[in-house]
């Protein structure tokens, strides 16, 4: 999957959220750019589903550095991390 | 003898080992010296007196830890808040503590008041300019930690350089800290675990190593991170470690260089204490309990012993020369780790009364037996239920509110029941988002009921007995 894109990765992920994640919030009120920590979809037993799911489905680890709120905010930002983390692997 | 002098000392010891380590960056104990001489100026530039507060609003960074050794250098008082804390919560604290400064790293601010960037503070302070250190006596308050109020407001538990110093001479005799000892922080520094990464890895001379606020909440980083950093000594909460165990592959993956491993908080649940005892046979593991009010007061060593057990584990023996009692059930502590008071009111005279519930085991050893009141505790969080409720019923569809804990561990969550203004509830995401403005994550509420009255006691009061078997039931989320 070194060809995946930036629309299809958010969009992915932003199914695997609503649709396992979402716990007691109305998954259409999940969006690309919701505050996920206002909307409580990110506590720690959900944020190491979401880590565990991009571990297996994109072959990519979130190292500790990363693990910062910036990055955390919303699914766009988590998606920008994955392309990034992705594209330093590949040019290793 | 004061709270500063550690990173003195050890500055003076060995100039070059590595004192403190963010995600990004670290400072030998030489540069955190300088950098906290730097601060001190600009503290002394910006009018801090002697007995100030300075709240320090920052994520957990190094600076933050140079900014905390000035404030305590000008004899002024710490007032750390985790950057997770919303504006309006911050501004209550600002209100109770009333700081001389506020110093933040990023653009957020309380209204009315004036906070200053820390780049900003050191901006025009000549590299290393060194200003006297207040001298201080062990009664000074030393710092004020923000925990959640049953009157709905935070109040500030203030513990002076002595209650402090008594905790922490302890606890590193009891560890055998020393220079070679790298310790994890995972709490924020607005919680009384802290205390014990942060100074006992000064007065040992040893490295400490801050996890971030979204860090400490990732299980498998986590574990890559006690391992990449060869942590030597960690200290969290027994749900940081659950979490760790089952969902970063920590007993697998770990020890790593790990030698001790200490919990407090909460109770750690017997399966999983035992799954890491079993597991990692070579490593010392210990239970602390106290609350902030009197830093740790017992401990118990958990062994190969325990393994056998079928009920939780004691909290132990009295420590740092307290004296815990039961009264009437109630664990009430005294000695020198206790606090001085809350900030704002009457000093503490003798003994605290804890709130928590006791009693002696065979062994003589004392045992944890839940709360006298609603206090509650989530994932190693200190939760009262009425800071919550304050916050939900200033929603105006929401004209009453009452917030419990249902589950334990992992598992547990905050539940709200609301009586609404009107015949239209609000939406449960609504209700969180309302809060996340007034509260930190960690407080926000997990699911919420809505309903006509609130179930009574026979005594009048909210049966909250009966609130928490409609959950059960399985009410509406």
């Amino acid at each position: 999957m070194t060809d995946l894109d930036r629309a299809t990765l958010l969009d992915q992920l932003l199914r695997y959220v609503k649709d396992e994640l979402a716990g007691g919030v109305d998954p259409e009120l999940i969006t690309a750019d919701s505050q996920l920590l206002e909307l409580g979809v990110l506590d720690s037993v959900r944020t190491a589903r979401l880590l565990a799911h991009i571990r297996s489905e994109y072959g990519t680890r979130i190292p500790p550095l990363y693990m910062t709120g910036e990055h955390f905010r919303t699914l766009e930002t988590i998606t920008d991390l994955i392309l990034l983390l992705r594209s330093q692997t590949a040019s290793i | 003898m004061s709270l500063y002098s550690f990173v003195v000392d050890a500055a003076a010891r060995t100039p070059d080992a590595l004192a403190v380590h963010d995600l990004f960056t670290g400072l030998s104990y030489r540069e955190l010296d300088a950098r906290a001489d730097e601060y001190l100026a600009a503290l002394h530039g910006r009018g801090v007196r002697p007995g100030d507060r300075v709240l320090v609003w920052t994520d957990k960074t190094t600076e933050a830890v140079a900014i905390a050794q000035a404030v305590l250098r000008a004899g002024a008082i710490h007032v750390p808040v985790p950057r997770g804390n919303p504006r309006e919560r911050v501004a209550r604290i600002v209100a109770d503590a009333r700081p001389a400064l506020i110093i933040t790293d990023h653009g957020d601010h309380v209204r009315d008041t004036v906070s200053v960037h820390c780049e900003d503070l050191v901006k025009g302070v000549t590299r290393g300019s060194a200003a006297a250190h207040c001298p201080v006596r062990p009664a000074d308050p030393a710092y004020i930690l923000y925990t959640s109020g049953s009157t709905g407001t935070p109040k500030g538990v203030c513990l002076s350089h002595g209650n402090a110093i008594a905790f922490v001479d302890w606890a590193c005799r009891e560890l055998d800290l020393t220079a070679s000892d790298r310790l994890a922080n995972h709490a924020s520094f607005g919680f009384d675990l802290s205390v014990f990464d942060l100074y006992g890895a000064f007065r040992a001379g040893a490295s400490v190593h801050l996890i971030g606020e979204t860090l400490a909440q990732a299980a498998d980083p986590l574990v890559d991170f006690l391992l990449d950093r060869a942590i030597t000594v960690w200290y969290s909460v027994p749900s940081a470690l659950i979490l760790m165990a089952e969902y970063g592959e920590l007993l697998e993956r770990g020890p790593g260089a790990l030698r001790a491993c200490v919990f407090a908080g909460e109770p750690f649940p017997l399966k999983q204490l035992k799954d890491l005892r079993r597991g990692w046979p070579g490593i010392r593991m210990l239970n602390w309990y106290g609350p902030t009010e009197t830093n740790v007061c017992t401990s118990y060593e958990v062994t190969a012993a325990d393994l056998d057990r079928t009920t939780a584990v004691p909290i132990g023996a009295p420590v740092a020369g307290d004296t815990v009692s039961l009264d009437d059930g109630e664990i009430v502590v005294g000695g020198p780790t206790v606090m001085l008071g809350y900030w704002g009111a009457p000093p503490q005279a003798g003994p605290y009364r804890t709130g928590d519930l006791g009693r002696y085991g065979p062994d003589g050893l004392l045992e944890y037996r839940g709360r006298v009141d609603n206090m509650a505790k989530v994932r190693g969080y200190r939760i009262e239920p009425a800071e919550v409720e304050s916050a939900l019923v200033t929603h105006e569809a929401v004209r009453d509110a009452v917030v419990l804990v249902v589950g334990t561990g992992l598992d547990a969550r905050l539940h709200a029941f609301v009586v609404p203004e009107t015949d239209t509830a609000p939406e449960h995401v609504e209700l969180r988002r309302h809060c996340a403005g007034r509260l930190p994550a960690y407080m926000n509420i997990d699911a919420s009921h809505t309903i006509g009255g609130f179930p009574l006691t026979r005594n009048g009061k909210v049966d909250r007995a009966a609130l928490s078997g409609l959950v059960a039931q399985g009410a509406d989320a």
